[in-house]
């Protein structure tokens, strides 16, 4: 059941312009995707392909297991960024290329780095990317995002 | 693998389709926040949506972007290849696998739950890369979704990378 308790989770801080600086890394989003979350995922978005719930299939096709699809990575990411970037803070865009598999149990670890930021805009632009436990990039790319100068 | 790529251009590039992905359900776009367990305040709570300055709960800001065809009912199993992935994505070519090879997404506004969204769809490029395991065929799609009313939501460029496998069996 989702609570008011359980939305606290994420999304309730606001970071401002002022708070950020050109080096600056954002605070780390550790997710351990489950065989359930990977079938949860492939239902809700009508996504039929086998790679991602069968293993015998998964393994024709030279993976080492079910992966992980292409996009949750990228919702993996846009959720550190969402934290960060709090209610009033705005997503501009985001690029990012897969370069690695991952499969169910891995640890993955998301990160950015802020590389510009345009104070008169109150634009952010930062690296971005995706670890497993063996420090192997599953994703990397940039993002760019919008915040407020107040809280 | 060249024919394969001549035949695939010539019935797929640069031929733009409009796409209905119909009304963005809330149910639905909740279930696939909570799918990948993001329970950000402005996809579940109407007053933190509000205090952010949105009329009613948002989208996950990727949520759209993993509806890249038209939403129906289908296709049915039996229009799914062996792979399960649609029959109308690729030419059929025995031992031709796809993954994702990443995305570009630029949002121009949030999308809402309860809007009518429609979405011009084009093949913009098809060409090959060198990987790891050899040639990939690597397919860039752009979707430009947009409101019923004409507003600009998000544009999205769909990297998708193909490979041969000699003697795949489907397990089927």
């Amino acid at each position: 059941m989702i609570t008011p308790n359980s939305l606290r989770r994420s999304g309730d801080s606001q970071t401002t312009i002022s708070d950020i600086h050109v080096g600056m890394m954002l605070p780390e989003l550790i997710k351990v995707p489950s065989t359930t979350m990977l079938f949860r995922f492939s239902a809700v978005t009508w996504n039929a392909h086998r790679i991602h719930y069968d293993q015998p299939y998964a393994l024709s096709e030279n993976h080492p297991g079910t992966l992980v699809q292409a996009t949750m990575h990228g919702a993996f990411l846009l959720q550190m960024l969402s934290r960060f970037i709090g209610p009033k803070g705005r997503l501009i865009s985001i690029q990012y290329s897969n370069r690695g598999r991952a499969i169910p149990d891995d640890t993955l670890t998301c990160g950015a780095s802020i590389t510009a930021v345009n104070s008169e805009q109150n634009e952010v632009l930062c690296d971005i990317w995706e670890r497993n436990q063996h420090r192997h990039i599953c994703a990397k790319g940039e993002a760019r995002f919008y915040l407020p100068s107040s809280r | 693998m060249k024919a394969v790529l001549d035949a695939w251009r010539e019935k797929a590039l640069n031929q733009p389709r409009t796409i209905l992905v119909g009304k963005i359900d809330q149910l639905w776009a909740q279930r696939y926040a909570v799918a990948i367990d993001d329970l950000n305040p402005l996809y579940f709570d109407l007053e933190a949506a509000a205090a952010a300055g949105h009329p009613t709960l948002i989208a996950p800001p990727n949520y759209i972007t993993t509806l890249r065809d038209e939403q129906q009912p289908g296709p049915v199993e039996a229009e799914l290849l062996p792979d399960g992935t649609r029959r109308d994505t690729r030419p059929e070519v025995p031992g031709l696998v796809v993954m994702g090879g990443g995305q570009e997404i630029t949002f121009h506004a949030p999308v809402y739950c309860g809007e009518a969204i429609l979405a011009e769809k084009e093949t913009v490029d098809i060409g090959t890369r060198e990987g790891r395991s050899g040639e990939m065929i690597v397919v860039v799609e752009e979707v430009r979704y947009r409101n019923d009313a004409g507003e600009r939501k998000v544009t999205l460029r769909n990297t998708a990378l193909y490979r041969l496998i000699e003697d795949h069996n489907d397990h089927t």
